[in-house]
């Protein structure tokens, strides 16, 4: 990925001006809501969320209504160009290779400093620009104003004030996309930058970027561009760059970094002033006043305990118990599986019948644990994590748990991959690359894989759990919580590098606009059901198949000793541990159905939960892990896992039986 | 003592101090911090009366002239901050004057000096500043009007004067969000971690970031 874009990158910095075809790019700080108008200019859906950082990678789709063959590019949330972070990268990169490209700043209008400070280093690469101020309205509750008008006066740039989530303002900032144009950067520097970009300019062979944009760059001194120039740039020029910074510390008493940068800060300033108003501000907002709540060391506590509580009823009572009760039990029971027996009957095959309807059918078995049992615990999950995410939540949770975080080598942005694995294992892993370290990411992927169960393993757990006393859950929780502590501790102890900074952005609460967590919701569960619903079938028939050929009575007898033996668990729930190698909530939807036939107790139940929620993470969140951190890593956390979850399991059965405790 | 070797004696001392920060020792290093034709007169004056210590080409402050020399180069470094964070000058103007500052500043000036700026840890050229006895929170002869953020009240309101990050990474984070020399900021809260308002932006900050920055709070 970083290799493409440099190759990108260079290519379009060598190759001759003019053979690019049109494009817009969309620019801006995080989480101002580019991906809303990505969504409104193509008409494709892209993940949405109020917590800065979650477009980690590019999204590329046609635009509607912007003329033929005119590409949109939607990117990370960035504060400046100057890459700093892997964002800043990526998104500098996508500009450069893109020398044609106009580019759609968007704003929140609350902050027109910061807007400023990105846009100045838009407009020294030359580009041509819209500026959409989104969020108006928050501004206008905030009693921030951003004379629009008065800007495009000055500085010749069309700004709109627009409100994405609900459309308002989208049409105007599409229509002045056809007509932008290029205009000059508006910041002036002192006589000895000037004279030092024309100086050079001569001797840098034209490129598709501006020399100007490059040669500045360069002056910085904290450039990485060098690398990206054509070969042909003569030696003479780098002493000459030298030189040239040297002439301006010595003209201006400061170094080159520092006079350009306090150029553009200057600019910045002066242009605020003139444009932006803050009237004093009233009475604080009930979103404001609960923002400032659910921070609190006291109150934020109690609001976190809520709203876990809130998420574990929806998900785990309402989803995994009334929901999964009506599917399974009238949809697929009373009416789905009878007809679909019915029909199968038609075949002569018995084979083809009992593979399709059997005990271990892909009908019966399968797509009744994928759509009856996962489908609505994901579903509900999935909604309640939109509307936590699109409300702002999520970095106040950073807030609160970012000194427990911090013992585990981590930091509170680690949250948020963590409470996505409580959804998917597998989207959370691809999500640690918003980490800033190698060593973040690699015990955030261990922890992920170990001990945050998914939504669908989660509400089974919750389903099961909630048959139970309430120590039960006590017992999960906290040996699971222990366990994850535990493990993420020792792993900062021995693991090389460090941990990053702890600067977060804390986006303000908003209600949840129920039509983005929809689609939102839809479309994570069409990502889950492609990717999970094949594993249920593959994993059928490899258990149709073992049955077949006798080797799952053999299986269960020879790993009796552990299941048996260590986990005190009756034989058929091998079963679950063999299909949980495919899937944790398919090993776990199997244990569900075994408890509710009253095939298990108060500790069975306890002990095969806490098993096999440390147990192996799916195949597909293993592939992942391979992806991104290679076999040799993925191979040693799945041998420190399988051992370890056994190993907890019986632990627990063991006190639990010794201690006597009933349940 | 010869009468004008008063302030090259300081410099002697202020230039074995800041070798020693580089590693280096020997004459020659010396000779090129020091411009003086009696430069060998003058050590030998020193090394006579205990001040340096002498061992074939290596020249080093001694236990007695340690001391000394740290009260100087603390009346420089905060000098320097003084004139730059405070004042906005620019190196080149700032540089000579820092230079008699240190000939100057009496223990209580500087102290006051230092309680002003907030007691900095180290000059802007990044280099460390020694601390004096109002750094350790022995006296706290005026209330500072520079304070880092860690010290700031819920609910105050100030402007950043100046940012010591341990790396580089983190200034421009920092910078990123508007946390930059300048800015204007309210402290919204402490713990679990501080909050800020810079602007309309709402930014969380660990304990050791928040003590890196240093603000000047309004009064009243």
């Amino acid at each position: 990925m970083a290799l493409m874009a440099f190759l990108m990158t260079k290519a379009a910095l060598t190759a001759p001006a003019g053979t690019q075809e049109t494009s817009v790019v969309l620019v801006g700080n995080a989480n101002v809501g580019k991906s809303v108008i990505f969504s409104y200019l193509t008409g494709k859906y892209v993940t949405v969320s109020n917590y800065p950082g979650t477009t980690v990678e590019i999204t590329r789709g046609k635009a509607r209504d912007l003329g033929p063959g005119v590409e949109v590019i939607d990117t990370p949330g960035v504060q400046s160009l100057s890459p700093e972070s892997e964002d800043e990268r990526v998104t500098r990169d996508v500009l450069l290779a893109n020398p044609c490209a106009t580019v759609l700043l968007v704003a929140d209008s609350k902050n027109a400093r910061r807007t400023l400070t990105l846009l100045v280093s838009v407009l020294e690469l030359g580009r041509p620009v819209v500026i959409a101020l989104n969020m108006s309205d928050e501004a206008r509750l905030r009693g921030v104003t951003f004379d629009a008008d008065a800007f495009s006066g000055i500085t010749g740039i069309e700004a709109f004030p627009t409100v994405a989530v609900e459309g308002r303002g989208l049409d105007k900032v599409k229509r002045s996309l056809l007509r932008a144009r290029r205009c000059p950067s508006p910041v002036l520097y002192p006589q000895a930058v000037e004279y030092a970009i024309e100086a050079l300019s001569a001797s840098l062979p034209q490129t598709n970027i501006s020399s100007r944009a490059v040669i500045l760059d360069l002056l910085t001194g904290e450039s990485d561009l060098a690398a990206l120039l054509p070969e042909s740039v003569p030696a003479e020029f780098w002493t000459m760059v030298a030189h040239y910074q040297e002439e301006i510390r010595r003209a201006c008493g400061r170094s080159s970094a520092a006079v350009i940068s306090g150029a553009r800060r200057a600019w910045v300033e002066q242009m605020a002033a003139r444009i932006s108003h803050t009237n004093e501000r009233g009475a604080e907002s009930w979103a404001d006043r609960f923002g400032r709540w659910s921070m609190h060391p006291l109150w934020g506590l109690p609001i976190l305990v809520a709203v876990l509580l809130a998420v574990f009823w929806f998900v785990g009572v309402f989803g995994a118990g009334t929901a999964v009760n009506f599917l399974e039990k009238t949809i697929f029971g009373a009416y789905l599986n009878p007809w679909a027996t019915s029909l199968v009957n038609l075949v002569p095959w018995s084979l083809f019948r009992d593979l399709m309807v059997g005990p271990y059918g892909v009908i019966t078995m399968a797509l009744t644990y994928a759509f009856a049992i996962v489908l609505p615990v994901v579903g509900t999950f999935f909604l309640a994590f939109g509307a936590l995410e699109d409300s702002g939540y999520l970095p106040r949770l950073a807030v609160m748990v970012d000194r427990l975080f911090r013992a585990m080598g981590l930091n509170g942005r680690a949250v948020l991959p963590m409470v996505l694995g409580l959804g998917c294992d597998t989207m959370a892993t691809l999500t640690t690359r918003v980490l800033d370290t190698k060593k973040e990411r690699v015990i955030v992927t261990l922890l992920l894989a170990l001990g945050v169960p998914c939504s669908a393993q989660m509400g089974v757990i919750l389903g099961m759990l909630s048959g139970l006393a309430f120590s039960a859950t006590i017992i999960w929780v906290g040996v699971v919580l222990g366990v994850l502590f535990a493990v993420g501790l020792l792993s900062s102890k021995l693991l090389k590098g460090e941990r990053s900074d702890f600067i977060l952005e804390i986006s303000p609460l908003r209600w949840p606009k129920v039509g983005n967590i929809a689609s939102k919701t839809l479309a994570r569960m069409e990502w889950y059901l492609k990717e999970a619903a094949p594993l249920f079938v593959y994993g059928t028939i490899l258990l149709f198949i073992m049955d077949r050929a006798s080797l799952l009575p053999w299986i269960e007898k020879a790993s009796a000793p552990v299941i048996k033996g260590l986990l005190g668990l009756p034989r058929e729930a091998t079963q679950a541990f063999i299909v949980g190698f495919l899937r944790r909530d398919y090993g776990a939807a199997g244990l569900f159905v075994l408890a509710r036939d009253g095939g298990l107790d108060a500790i069975q139940i306890v002990t095969s939960l806490i098993t096999i929620t440390l147990f192996m993470p799916c195949i597909a969140n293993f592939f992942v892990v391979i992806k991104e951190h290679g076999l040799k890593a993925a191979i040693l956390m799945g041998l420190f896992i399988i051992p370890f979850a056994l190993f907890m399991g019986g632990a627990v059965n063991y006190v639990l039986r010794g201690v006597g405790w009933i349940g | 003592m010869h009468p004008d070797h008063g302030h090259k004696r300081d410099e002697i001392l202020e230039a074995l101090w800041t070798m020693a920060e580089d590693q280096l020792q020997t004459r020659a290093d010396l000779a090129a911090r020091v411009e003086s034709t009696r430069l060998d007169e003058i050590v030998a004056e020193m090394a006579a009366e205990g001040e340096v210590a002498e061992d074939g080409d290596k020249i080093v402050l001694t236990e007695s002239s340690r001391e000394r020399a740290a009260q100087i180069i603390r009346r420089h470094r905060l000098a320097e901050r003084l004139f730059s964070d405070l004042f906005g000058l620019e190196e080149q103007s700032w540089e000579a004057s820092a230079c008699t500052f240190e000939h100057i500043l009496d223990e209580k000036v500087t102290q006051s000096v230092c309680s002003f700026l907030g007691h900095p840890p180290v000059c802007p050229h990044g280099k460390p500043i020694p601390p004096g006895p109002c750094c350790n929170g022995e006296r706290k002869p005026i209330e500072p009007l520079v304070i880092p953020l860690k010290e700031m009240k819920i609910g105050q309101r100030g402007r950043i004067v100046f940012i010591t990050p341990r790396t580089k990474r983190r200034l421009s984070r920092l910078a990123s969000y508007g946390v930059i020399p300048g800015s204007e900021l309210t402290l919204s809260q402490r713990f679990p971690s501080y909050i800020i308002r810079i602007d309309q932006t709402d930014v969380a900050l660990e304990t050791e970031i928040a003590k890196e920055i240093f603000v000047r709070v309004e009064r009243g």
